[in-house]
């Protein structure tokens, strides 16, 4: 390679990789942004004194998260060690501190499922004292004629369970303010205004006065402000009715399901707890995100990072454009795939960029219906040869019966996905599919003519293949995601192809064709 | 590793032949010359290098009804696109027969009539033979006829001799010869036999067919390296010659012997093929090589004369 060839080539491998390694070595940004999968770690700090045990007790116990509903929990450590115990009690794992330890540190790994609908988790049921949670107890006097008056005022007499607590739900959602101030459940309920924990408190007492079991449980909204996040606190009454728990979100108004990025903590805590616990661990609690950001994410760390990297960002493009980038960006690499291919392999193909086309399609379709509909536009062509050859007619209007033909046959597909149960994505019917087979279909027939069937059966095969290991990386999310956000990789693109363009030795394809060289 | 013994003969690789050879030798906008059958037959009159005499042209559709009087009195010709490659859409008719309003043409792919005859020409001028896919233009060419010493050498068409022609050196030759399989076309890969040619006799020296070494034609079993080729040196200064004339550095120059006429330049191929290493059992490099370290103002004489005693075998 000469000179300028070789500075070029390491110059545009070279300044992508500086651009990356100031990025993410420098600045600290990641190198492949996800889009949100919700992880986070949790630090929860407990003030030990200020905590309330039984007493006589010289421990207080403190409940470890569970994996329950939308969150997945892994404990990753305490702090200090050899501190704690932990404890089994009614199948619920407990860590059992010694009162004279001043502050516990836990931390948790959290994962909170993308959509609560896709990924229910059971909640696991302990074995519990039934009587526990139709207690009332906890009430005084006063309180519990407010609540016994107000539950008159259902007329509850033949409902079921389920309508009981919808209708107290929708009570509460809908009368009631939300206050920051606590006050007692009679003078809530007085003035329709309740404390997020009042509120859970009363539909609680107002489950037990219908004899269904029911306890609350303390939970945590992530909230998202200038950049950092912080944890907002909530409680959420949990009833069993027909053997199942079922959370009622008074407060963040999701009836029957745990809101998205709110993660339960303990299911179940009593006023003293609110009082005391709660107030011990309320201002220890920071989570931490795990190197995993979304574009809106990535480009607000990037603006604050830089104002270059930022404005140049092609994170700064709406989500329907990120999209398309998402895919146009991968074709460089399958230009590289495919001078390999040519070059290096000595593939026949069809056309020059046929077998990026084709992957394209394959992409938009899905790699079955895109094989099959492939296969058929094949057929047509090879049989076209033989019926149309027989009326004599000018190249172009051939072309276009052909076309017109794979249209026919596109429109069949149509129809054919709208049918129940059918195999068929509909979302890859639209006009880009159609434009790669045109300009397949002229490739194609050209090359039947000009160089005969076996040849164009080898180009067939050679074009299958590029298109399917383009299609095979194509898939590579991370690949895409990389791509897309350090976009001057392409210039390493260059220099390859600079590279396999210079390549002058054999292609493996010559050691079959000279194989008579080899022999002597 | 794998490529050791090809290097070893110095076989020529497709992107070695492009890199150092064809982009490097011969100038993109001189690629006009060769490609056009119609320029590269004008620059043969001009440089005195003999050429099938081209009856006319046909340039476009409406053209196509006018020339069935002359076709008729042709008798027989040879049908081409100007642009057209690796022999696609070349129709010989041998005879003209039937009545003047109704003439039947014995044509190489079987008995035609006007109207299939016209439209034969009708695809040609819609670029369906021509390299790009671009409209193309027709040639009606003087028909070749065999030259008795090929008899028994082919099954049917006219065989054809390539030279590798390397800045005016005709450093490797091959014969080509149209079998069944190839239905009278001289293209390897179609299934003509290849034989290599000791570029200092005319001598056949070794035979492919198929990719397979062989000693007889498949077809009629003639022994074919008792084959020499007459009027050897003047096809060796009519290939040089097509240097001077497209000031092209490496290009492939088919030639073919008429009967009568002797030596004619078929075509010029500005991208030719490998495989007449396969059929001379040798690689290129070597004689490539070479002939870089040579002068480059050798005068045709000393030209023929250097191939003739280095390429002796």
């Amino acid at each position: 390679m000469s000179k300028i060839k070789t500075i070029t080539v390491i110059s545009l491998i070279l300044l992508p990789l500086l651009l990356i390694y100031y990025k993410v070595e420098i600045k600290k940004l990641s190198m492949i942004p996800k889009s949100s999968s919700n992880e986070w770690n949790i630090e929860l700090k407990y003030n030990i004194q200020d905590m309330l045990g039984p007493t006589e007790s010289t421990k207080v116990l403190i409940p470890v998260i569970e994996s329950v509903y939308n969150q997945t929990v892994k404990l990753k450590s305490i702090k200090p060690k050899n501190s704690y115990k932990k404890i089994e009690l009614d199948h619920k794992s407990l860590i059992s501190v010694k009162k004279e330890i001043k502050r516990l540190s836990i931390n948790y790994q959290l994962k909170l499922a993308e959509s609560f609908y896709g990924q229910v988790m059971k909640a696991p049921n302990h074995s519990f004292n039934k009587k526990q949670y139709l207690s009332l107890n906890d009430f005084d006097e006063t309180n519990l004629k407010s609540l016994r008056l107000l539950n008159t005022k259902f007329n509850f007499d033949r409902q079921s369970q389920l309508e009981r607590i919808r209708a107290l739900y929708l009570y509460l959602t809908e009368e009631f303010i939300s206050t920051d101030e606590s006050s007692s459940i009679k003078d809530s309920l007085e003035l329709y205004e309740a404390s997020n924990f009042v509120k859970a408190q009363i539909l609680m007492a107002l489950a037990r006065i219908n004899k269904i079991p029911a306890r609350t449980m303390l939970t945590y909204i992530i909230e998202d402000k200038d950049n950092s996040y912080h944890l907002k606190k909530s409680y959420v009454p949990e009833v069993l009715i027909n053997k199942k728990w079922l959370p009622v979100n008074v407060n963040a108004s999701t009836f029957n399901r745990i809101a998205e990025k709110q993660f339960i903590v303990n299911r179940d805590v009593s006023t003293d707890f609110e009082n005391t616990t709660a107030k011990a661990l309320h201002t220890a609690i920071t989570p931490v995100m795990i190197n995993q950001v979304d574009s809106q994410e990535y480009q607000k760390k990037l603006s604050t990072v830089s104002g270059f990297l930022s404005a140049i960002s092609l994170h700064r493009l709406s989500p329907t454009l990120q999209n398309v980038f998402l895919t146009i960006l991968l074709i460089p690499i399958g230009t590289l795939i495919l001078a390999i291919g040519r070059n290096i392999v000595g593939l026949k193909t069809f056309g020059i960029f046929t077998p990026i086309l084709l992957s394209l399609f394959f992409l938009e379709t899905s790699l079955l219906i895109g094989l099959l509909f492939f296969a058929f536009i094949v057929i047509l062509g090879f049989g076209q040869r033989y019926i149309l050859d027989k009326f004599y007619l000018l190249a172009v209007p051939r072309l276009s019966i052909l076309l017109t033909l794979v249209i026919i046959s596109y429109a069949f597909v149509g129809i054919l996905s709208t049918q129940d149960n059918s195999f068929v994505y509909t979302g890859a019917l639209n006009y880009f599919p159609i434009v790669i087979i045109a300009v397949f279909i002229e490739r194609f027939s050209i090359h039947f003519i000009e160089e005969g069937p076996w040849n164009t059966f080898k180009a067939l095969i050679g074009t299958l293949v590029i298109a399917a290991s383009c299609y095979l990386v194509f898939e590579i999310y991370d690949l895409k995601v990389l791509l897309f956000n350090h976009p001057e990789l392409l210039l390493m693109v260059i220099a390859f192809n600079i590279m396999i363009g210079s390549y002058k030795g054999y292609r493996l394809s010559e050691l079959i064709r000279f194989k008579e060289f080899r022999r002597l | 590793m794998f490529f050791k013994a090809l290097r070893k003969k110095g076989i020529l690789g497709m992107n070695r032949r492009v890199g150092d050879y064809i982009l490097t030798h011969n100038e993109r906008k001189k690629y006009q010359l060769v490609d056009n059958k119609i320029t590269t037959y004008e620059l043969c009159k001009k440089h005195n290098v003999s050429q099938p005499d081209h009856y006319f042209h046909v340039t476009n559709i409406g053209q196509i009804k006018k020339i069935k009087k002359d076709l008729i009195q042709l008798k027989s010709f040879c049908i081409k696109p100007a642009r057209g490659a690796m022999g696609n859409g070349i129709l010989v008719v041998n005879e003209v027969l039937g009545t003047e309003e109704e003439p039947e043409f014995d044509t190489s792919k079987g008995l035609m009539n006007i109207k299939k005859l016209s439209h034969f020409i009708s695809d040609i001028l819609s670029g369906l033979y021509s390299l790009s896919g671009h409209p193309d233009q027709v040639i009606i060419q003087e028909k070749i006829i065999l030259h008795p010493v090929f008899d028994n050498y082919v099954y049917k068409g006219i065989p054809d001799i390539r030279f590798i022609v390397y800045k005016g050196y005709p450093v490797m030759a091959m014969l080509r010869c149209p079998t069944k399989k190839s239905q009278g076309r001289a293209n390897l890969h179609q299934g003509a036999v290849g034989c290599g040619i000791n570029i200092a006799t005319g001598h056949i020296t070794n035979c492919i067919y198929l990719n397979n070494s062989i000693n007889t034609h498949p077809d009629t079993g003639k022994e074919l390296k008792d084959l020499a080729i007459p009027y050897w040196e003047e096809l060796l200064v009519q290939a040089s010659k097509c240097y001077e004339m497209t000031q092209m550095g490496y290009i492939g120059v088919d030639m073919v012997l008429d009967k009568n006429k002797g030596p004619q330049l078929l075509e010029i191929n500005a991208r030719p093929g490998l495989s007449i290493q396969l059929a001379n059992s040798t690689g290129l490099i070597p004689r490539l090589e070479l002939i870089n370290q040579q002068k480059s103002n050798a005068d045709l004489k000393s030209i023929i004369a250097f191939c003739q005693s280095h390429f002796n075998a």
